[in-house]
């Protein structure tokens, strides 16, 4: 069965959540929604969970449509951001809670409770009150909640923003797992684009009440639709050189001092619809950066060396733009040293600078999984 | 003296001037308490005797004569003395006036208390925020001000001198007050957990019998016992309102011991002291469920 979000609309007085959301995912799938704050991303969350009703639109499970009915009546689950944990009931309770309201055999409670509990490793805490576990413990128990009920479809609303950074990890990987051992249908929302990487199927990608992209990590990484998508994905976020025509075979932007691009060859160009008014993009993981002249390379002097850890960021000015790349931390670089970029053609990205979509054609997209 | 050891020194000067001032403050605010219960434990004698805080003889006989009603100190046991009215003998029956009209009101300000707070916090309709602040406004007014109006107002339902006029009363003082303490207590209740409990199927009236009132417990028994504090202490409204000795609550029942010039002081201080035990023994009981923090870890602590 498929889950089909169909043209939703929101509308919270005169402000406009939501402005037509459609996707469509199978199930079994891990959908993440992203986003920055105010993006929507929440609001089309609570409208799965059936908290908030849409404005317009209508949300199909299989042939099913479910989009007016009540909270309790969908049978899904949700994972709040501050978890939500009952505080008068004690682990058990809490867990169990779902299932008692729906008159579940108490012998199977406590067997789905047990079980649950296990998985995810807090059985010794079944007797505790909310307000005597730590973070990542309350994160399990409400996750918990949300497992024993067996639903056909998970809601998770940033359920790892409470946690500290190492936690974070943890709890990603074990998402992940619970998810592979369930293979509930889920839905996550982040506004953290490195939790969407790692864990989703396909990624929707949200701004200003749309959904900008909805595609797997790769294609939203190597291929973003649009500038937004392309500069929300990815870290740290891509170059972006604006004024960029295309003209006798060659990408020249334009500024104080015209800068060529160092594409060679441009066939992998021929088929897109190439203005005289372009965004081009490039990551500073795709960007080589030597410390000797290259031919047809960018030359420009170094600004500023940050390290990240394994690797460096080096910002270079090239006749009045500034680009960033990564390079090997190990690389004995400083402010002031002239340095030379270039880059593989395939890994450069050009919007329209008007409509700001991607007007490269999408690489080999019949072969990705899931389109 | 090492620099340690002065650190040190300085410290356990200043916790022991904390402690000390302490003390004091507990002596200023306990000795009438403590006045109180030591001149109900003595005998009629020792009370012109020099002032004692131990009694030399201490006896029950005070509580005694509250308790089963009878009047012999007034009169001492002759009959050249016969007061109009025998107080000892309605003691009880002020003290359950008491109990009852305090329960009462109290029963009516936190149910209606608690759904005004919750309609207020949980859901939408226009001017609905006036509703908490009139309320604190009407708080604001001092009783005296409003005994009278009432008092036609209760005369116009023809409740006067009975104890609905009190109850009534006491309601109209505290409901305001409970009132803003509640919505201040449902506001901090993440609206999180609600909706956890309608999306675990829960209908809207089990989440708030099940959910809702048990996180607001805390908030529910301090306006209880605020509620009760005052009506069992009130002494204007029950002043004004009630006519018949048999309908007095025990503070305005209690006055009667000033009978003319007759001052029975051992019963005045024995019915303080039992006024004060109901107050103690509710609040020690109640006392833990009113710890702070009571729904920490509903959400992240």
């Amino acid at each position: 069965m498929t889950i089909r979000i169909d043209n939703i609309t929101k509308r919270f007085g005169k402000t406009d959540v939501l402005r037509a959301v459609s996707l469509e995912f199978s199930e079994r799938e891990f959908i993440t929604l992203v986003g920055p704050s105010g993006c929507g991303k929440t609001t089309l969350l609570r409208i799965l969970s059936g908290l908030e009703t849409p404005t317009s639109g209508e949300i199909w499970h299989g042939d099913r449509a479910i989009g007016h009915l009540s909270p309790g009546a969908r049978d899904i689950a949700m994972v709040f951001q501050n978890y939500a944990l009952y505080p008068n009931m004690d682990v058990f309770h809490n867990m169990a809670y779902g299932l008692r309201v729906r008159q579940t055999p108490v012998e199977e409670t406590r067997r789905r409770v047990h079980d649950a509990a296990r998985v995810l490793e807090i059985d010794h805490l079944l007797e505790r009150k909310p307000r005597e576990l730590s973070g990542g413990q309350r994160q399990r128990v409400a996750l918990g909640r949300a497992m024993v009920r067996r639903p056909w479809l998970f809601l998770l609303d940033e359920p790892l923003s409470n946690l500290d950074a190492k936690l974070r990890v943890t709890m990603r990987g074990e998402l992940k797992r619970v998810h592979r051992a369930l293979e509930t249908t889920t839905v996550y929302v982040t506004h953290d684009q490195l939790e969407a990487m790692t864990m989703s199927d396909r990624i929707a990608v949200m701004h200003a009440g749309y959904v900008q992209q909805f595609a797997t990590p790769e294609e939203v990484y190597r291929h973003p639709a649009n500038l937004f998508v392309a500069g929300f994905i990815g870290s740290p976020p891509m170059n972006v050189l604006r004024g960029v025509a295309a003209a006798d075979g060659q990408l020249r932007a334009s500024g104080e001092a015209p800068l060529v691009l160092p594409v060679a060859g441009m066939n992998r160009f021929a088929n897109a619809a190439l203005g005289d008014d372009m965004v081009a993009g490039i990551r500073p993981q795709d960007i080589a950066l030597a410390l000797s002249p290259v031919q047809g390379a960018l030359e420009g002097e170094v600004q500023m060396v940050q390290l990240l850890g394994p690797e460096k960021m080096v910002d270079v000015s090239c006749a009045g733009r500034m680009l960033s790349a990564i390079v090997d931390a190990d690389l004995a670089i400083g402010m002031g040293q002239r340095a030379w970029l270039s880059f593989e053609p395939a890994r450069l990205h050009l919007f329209d600078a008007k409509s700001e979509m991607n007007v490269l054609p999408t690489p080999g997209r019949a072969s990705l999984p899931g389109c | 003296m090492t620099p340690m050891q002065r650190v040190r020194a300085t410290r356990w000067a200043g916790l022991a001037a904390a402690y000390a001032a302490l003390v004091a403050i507990t002596l200023v605010i306990c000795f009438p308490l403590m006045w109180a219960l030591s001149t109900s434990l003595k005998p009629k004698q020792e009370l012109s005797a020099p002032p004692t805080m131990i009694p030399h003889a201490p006896t029950l006989e005070n509580y005694r004569h509250l308790l089963t009603g009878k009047s012999q100190y007034f009169g001492g046991g002759s009959a050249d003395y016969q007061p109009s009215t025998a107080p000892p003998q309605y003691f009880l029956g002020w003290f359950g006036n008491s109990v009852l009209v305090s329960v009462g009101s109290t029963i009516i300000s936190i149910v209606i208390s608690t759904l005004a707070a919750y309609s207020v916090t949980r859901f939408r309709y226009r001017y609905r925020m006036a509703v908490p602040y009139f309320s604190l406004l009407g708080y604001m007014v001092p009783s005296i001000i409003l005994v009278f109006p009432l008092f036609i107002v209760m005369t116009n339902l023809g409740l006067t001198d009975s104890l609905w006029s009190l109850t009534l009363g006491y309601v109209s003082t505290t409901l305001p007050f409970c009132m803003w303490l509640l919505w201040a207590f449902f506001r901090g209740i993440p609206v999180e957990l609600e909706e956890a409990a309608l999306i675990d199927g829960a209908s809207r009236l089990r989440v708030f019998w099940e959910v809702v009132l048990p996180s607001a417990l805390p908030g529910i028994i301090a306006a209880g016992i605020f509620s009760m504090i005052v009506s069992w202490n009130d002494y204007l409204f029950a002043r004004v309102f009630m006519n018949t000795v048999e309908h007095y609550p025990l503070t305005v029942g209690v006055m009667l011991f000033f009978e003319g010039v007759h001052v029975d002081w051992g019963l005045m201080m024995a019915s303080a002291v039992l006024m004060t035990v109901p107050m103690a023994v509710l609040f020690m009981l109640l006392q833990r469920h009113l710890v702070a923090g009571f729904g920490a870890g509903a959400v992240k602590g």
